[in-house]
């Protein structure tokens, strides 16, 4: 029977910086002993967590699950490839998926809003209210670019504008 | 008692405010705009917003997501009735009315008048 090969990614809430992928596949190949991971930018730069020195992070074919740990530092719109390899590292099988990594600016965004839900009077403030929905757009917008568009450049243009308001927040909200 | 709403329903009830606030507002504008402050659809759906994100990121604490969920029924206002209605959530607890026991005597007192 040959693999029908599938995956599922999520980033995490709790703690951003790491990104979780697991295997969906059905069926089964047993030439398939190794599996690896690609994370890419819109500009084509692999991206890895601080300390590796490939390309690609190896997702143990025994386990069915990985989190990658201390992959983002900031949120980032990524192309992710699972390649699905034989004993002589040829691919077998490969899939790859755009994804928008927005959790960073998720949660600094429901902060703002609890902030604002004990002091309601802050949406009368100069420029605040404007400037929290241009950053709400600015998210949203990023996750319509992958979920409609499957555009990475422009998600990662959103996401880069919601970043740069959520590292100078002081001068926005 | 009455129930106490589960985040995903006010959610719910904060999807629905945003349509429903947003007819409100268009409404009346033959006249010029309403001349009370219009409830800000925008505010309640990024408010919305927030809280589905932090309810399914699974990030934030259950006192915290209360929180802001009670603020979401606030800016919902007016609205936060309609919304329950048009979702089918049944609220506000019921009532039960009680049947009388036994019942009052009336008595008809005659006055002679002068």
């Amino acid at each position: 029977m040959a693999l029908d090969v599938s995956f599922s990614v999520e980033q995490s809430a709790a703690n951003p910086g790491a990104v979780t992928l697991v295997d969906t596949s059905t069926g089964s190949d047993v030439a398939v002993t190794q599996r690896r991971i690609y994370f890419t930018d819109y500009h084509g730069n692999a991206v890895v967590p601080s300390g590796t020195s490939t390309a690609y992070v190896i997702w143990p074919y025994a386990d069915s699950s990985i989190t990658v740990n201390n992959l983002l530092t900031s949120d980032m719109a990524l192309n992710v490839r699972v390649d699905w390899l034989d004993v002589s590292n040829v691919a077998l099988y490969t899939l790859n998926t755009n994804y928008c990594f927005s959790q960073f600016n998720q949660n600094f965004f429901y902060t703002l809003i609890q902030s604002q839900s004990l002091t309601p009077g802050i949406i009368q403030d100069a420029n605040y209210y404007s400037n929290l929905s241009i950053y709400w757009v600015n998210i949203t917008g990023a996750i319509q670019a992958i979920e409609i568009g499957n555009d990475l450049s422009s998600s990662q243009k959103c996401l880069t504008i919601a970043t740069n308001m959520m590292t100078f927040q002081n001068d926005f909200f | 008692m009455a129930q106490e709403y589960s985040i995903a329903q006010i959610i719910d009830i904060g999807e629905a405010s945003t349509y429903l606030s947003i007819i409100y507002n268009s409404e009346g504008s033959l006249y010029g705009q309403r001349i009370g402050a219009p409830t800000s659809p925008l505010t309640i759906q990024m408010v919305t917003w927030a809280l589905n994100s932090g309810n399914e990121g699974g990030g934030q604490t259950a006192a915290s997501l209360r929180g802001v969920a009670n603020y979401l029924i606030s800016l919902c206002g007016r609205f936060y009735l309609q919304a329950t209605q048009v979702l089918g959530i049944p609220g506000g607890g019921t009532v039960f009315p009680v049947p009388g026991t036994g019942g009052g005597t009336v008595t008809y007192v005659a006055i002679e008048l002068p």
